[in-house]
């Protein structure tokens, strides 16, 4: 799947946490901005954002969960996103 | 009818397709294969055979140094570390056993393969390396996910599960034999209490008759 390659900036993003099961077949999209979260320069551009992932096996849905500086957002439906375009 | 109109007749006019061109298909040019690309499935078949371990793990952007130092330390303990395009690894897996580990090979992976089962090692390097990501593994021909893995870990060695094994077989049967003498001994031991009493009591009225025997032959002596 061609994924354009848009930089990621983390400027004004202080965690993101994702989780999902890889062994479901609705995670592509997650894990490719999981690449694109942790390429160089994303990281360059904030050092002291938190990355985390939780891979487990329990048929979940998977959940991008990113803190502001201020306000919190929660991705849940990542797939639906994705087919609005909102989302790589 | 004017000129140019009868020009524009005459080069649109429909002409029918001819027989032989509706049936014959049209011939696809050949393409042949990449040669890398047969090499690149002929390394992945050796590695699927040849592994009794296989992790699969999500590769994010590591620094070229980490890398090193990963390599290094995985291939300390004989894990190697394998990159293969998805296009060569899926349909391969599609066609072997291992047709569950599909949906790991999505986005950019990279396997962990090795001979010999060295998964608590393994974890641990890991560990230090926060941009490599545990998916799923394959060990011993058992899929496995990231908890799985982590359980697998923890699991004692096979000796100690095999004395445990053993432990327990024989529980049942060193039960049985104790339940069968349990009734003989606790009659031993009371037959050997009741004879300890029996003699320390005899003892004690042999010493109170003894006594008895002295005082009588002192009256007997005294009363002579």
């Amino acid at each position: 799947m061609a994924v354009p390659k848009a930089a990621v900036v983390l400027r004004h993003v202080k965690s993101v946490m994702i989780r999902f099961c890889p062994f479901q077949t609705n995670v592509e999209t997650t894990r490719i901005f999981l690449e694109h979260v942790n390429s160089k320069k994303a990281r360059a551009s904030n050092i002291s954002c938190v990355v985390t992932t939780d891979v487990r096996h329990d048929g979940s849905e998977p959940v991008v969960d990113i803190m502001f500086g201020i306000l919190e957002m929660k991705l849940n439906a990542v797939q639906s996103l994705c087919q609005k375009g909102l989302f790589y | 009818m004017h000129f140019e109109r009868q020009k524009l007749m005459a080069v649109t006019e429909y002409i029918a397709p001819k027989p032989e061109k509706c049936i014959a298909p049209r011939i696809k040019a050949v393409t042949e294969e990449n040669g890398y690309a047969k090499l690149l499935r002929w390394q992945v078949t050796e590695t699927f055979r040849d592994s009794k371990m296989i992790a699969v793990c999500q590769h994010n952007f590591t620094p070229s140094e980490e890398m090193l130092l990963m390599k290094h330390r995985l291939r300390k303990h004989n894990i190697h570390v394998k990159f293969f395009p998805n296009e060569i690894v899926r349909p391969y897996l599609s066609v072997s056993k291992y047709k569950n580990l599909l949906p790991l090979f999505v986005g950019c992976n990279l396997m962990l393969v090795s001979p010999e089962i060295k998964v608590k090692e393994m974890l641990r390097i890991l560990k230090n390396v926060p941009q490599i990501n545990l998916l799923g593994a394959c060990v011993d021909n058992t899929i496995l996910s990231n908890q799985g893995v982590i359980n697998y870990s923890k699991l004692p060695t096979m000796e100690i599960t095999q004395g445990q094994v053993v432990g327990t077989l024989s529980l049942m049967a060193s039960q049985t034999c104790g339940l069968l003498q349990h009734s003989s001994v606790h009659l031993t031991a009371l037959l050997d209490q009741y004879i300890k009493q029996q003699s320390s009591g005899a003892g004690e009225t042999g010493k109170a008759g003894e006594g008895q025997a002295e005082l009588e032959p002192a009256r007997s002596s005294a009363g002579l």
